[in-house]
């Protein structure tokens, strides 16, 4: 695609986006659809402004990111290690196949009750969470990325009689390095959509507790705010994670 | 070059067999193969695909094992890759994250000092003409450079046995050329026993004193055809087209010359 092709649809997604506000707006104004229920955007907006200047917003925001930032060190931490090793040796992943195989298509939620009732419904159970959502596509891409080394690059590395050590620190790894962060990408937002659930579940505070506490007091305005924060932060995120990747991988052209 | 005094190994290669197992059957790739490559020489070896000449080359790096025979290298016989065996596959196989001048001194042995090693490699980027892109990516530079950067890496090492497998196939006939003849000056410069495999006849007769034909199903060598032609070899003189003849009847044989009077 043309770099301003790109331009131009970017602008026309923008345009349509907020023809979708406006479009909101009239409705509710007009009563074909109800503020009660479904707010206005310009409430939505008012109570957005109202929360940051209370610092109420940023408070819970912050304690979500906390939250993903432990959760996600932890899980991408593992992941990484024993992605590692399992890439790198045929008999762990010959045994270790049956439990990624057993224990993968459970999703993190499920795991909620269990953890309530080993860890209570403090901080650690819903760390844990976040930590078991951003561990499986770290565990997953890193095998993937171990495995995939251009076999030719191996060889080159057999030619030149170059230890073992050195075949996976100069060639192995770094081949790795960008399946590694397609799986950091994936575990950051995939610990960011746990977080909320995790809150949603069990907690005092946080984005996705103010989004269950405004169902409880029936204020639509501020359930759209949190479920508006929790689109930008991923989004946010997930910029961030690409502008990174840039900087350390300007070597890999497919990017 | 201090280099210059880099006398070849002998290449010998007896009875060598190569069968390889694909489901229930044995494929046989090499038949009875017998060569002998003198030390210092530099010899072609041509056929057209699935004749085996890049599985006998893997076969003398070290890479694979013969099912039966041996290939030895001054009587040693070869039983994995060495450093003094240099080769040059055809992809450049450089490492994509790091600089061309990293990646020559990547061919360096592990352990091999810092400041001299530093040296060897700045010494080699001139020898192959990549002064300016030291600190070039491979996906920054062009076909040809990055084939300069293998060149360097392969021969820091001062092999004694230089193995060239299909190099310049990807390259554009310019470029190409070129590279056929640094290749050769190189090795007038420290006579490594030099093996090219090609199939490309041109630059088989331009670089090898031999031509070594091979035919297929099952591998075997077909004829060896010498090269005697005075140097500085000329691409376009008759003595050359000569041989080329000479090689096109192996290849194709004679029907397919009269074929041509036909028309």
């Amino acid at each position: 695609m043309k770099k301003n092709v790109k331009v131009q649809m970017t602008i026309i997604a923008w345009i349509v986006l907020v023809l979708i506000l406006l479009l909101w707006q009239v409705a509710g104004s007009k009563g074909w659809i109800s503020i009660a229920i479904l707010s206005s955007p310009t409430r939505i907006f008012e109570k957005f402004i109202q929360m940051l200047g209370d610092g109420s917003l940023t408070r819970h925001v912050f304690t979500s990111l906390g939250r993903v930032l432990k959760g996600f060190c932890v899980g991408a931490g593992i992941g990484l290690v024993l992605g590692l090793l399992i890439g790198l040796s045929k008999r762990l992943e010959a045994f270790s196949d049956l439990f990624i195989g057993l224990l993968r298509p459970i999703p993190p939620i499920a795991w909620i009750p269990l953890l309530i009732l080993c860890l209570g419904i403090g901080e650690e159970s819903k760390v844990t969470v976040i930590a078991i959502g951003s561990f499986w596509p770290m565990l997953l891409d890193t095998i993937h990325g171990v495995k995939s080394t251009d076999k030719a690059l191996l060889e080159l590395g057999n030619v030149l009689e170059k230890k073992k050590k050195t075949v996976v620190l100069k060639i192995i790894l770094p081949s790795a390095v960008p399946a590694i962060f397609t799986g950091a990408r994936q575990a950051i937002s995939r610990a960011w959509s746990c977080v909320v659930t995790a809150e949603m579940i069990a907690a005092s505070s946080g984005t996705g507790y103010l989004i269950q506490y405004a169902r409880e007091l029936s204020q639509p305005a501020l359930m759209f705010v949190g479920v508006a924060m929790i689109g930008l932060v991923g989004l946010l995120i997930d910029l961030i994670m690409m502008q990174l990747e840039k900087r350390l991988l300007s070597w890999n052209i497919s990017n | 070059m201090e280099q210059s005094n880099i006398k070849g190994k002998h290449i010998s290669i007896n009875h060598v067999k190569k069968e390889y197992k694909i489901e229930k059957d044995n494929i046989q790739v090499l038949k009875d193969i017998n060569l002998e490559i003198e030390s210092g020489d530099i010899v072609s070896i041509i056929g057209g695909s699935g004749c085996g000449k890049s599985t006998l080359l893997r076969l003398i790096a070290g890479l694979e094992k013969p099912s039966d025979g041996t290939v030895s290298l001054d009587n040693v016989q070869v039983e994995k890759p060495s450093l003094d065996v240099g080769v040059l596959f055809q992809e450049s196989r450089l490492l994509p994250w790091e600089s061309a001048w990293k990646n020559i001194l990547f061919g360096l042995p592990e352990g091999f000092d810092k400041k001299q090693g530093r040296e060897l490699v700045d010494r080699y980027i001139k020898l192959v003409g990549l002064q300016g892109f030291e600190k070039a990516l491979p996906s920054q530079l062009s076909g040809g450079m990055q084939k300069r950067v293998a060149i360097a890496r392969t021969l820091i090492n001062s092999p004694h046995v230089l193995l060239l497998d299909e190099p310049f196939g990807a390259l554009d006939a310019f470029t190409k050329m070129n590279l056929q003849e640094e290749i050769v000056r190189i090795w007038k410069e420290q006579k490594m026993t030099t093996v090219l495999v090609t199939h490309d006849i041109d630059e088989a007769i331009f670089m090898g004193n031999k031509v070594i034909i091979m035919s297929a199903k099952p591998g075997v060598i077909k004829t060896v055809i010498d090269v005697e032609l005075p140097e500085p070899r000329s691409r376009v003189g008759d003595d050359f087209e000569y041989i080329k003849k000479k090689v096109y009847k192996e290849f194709f044989g004679d029907n397919r010359v009269v074929e041509d009077y036909v028309i």
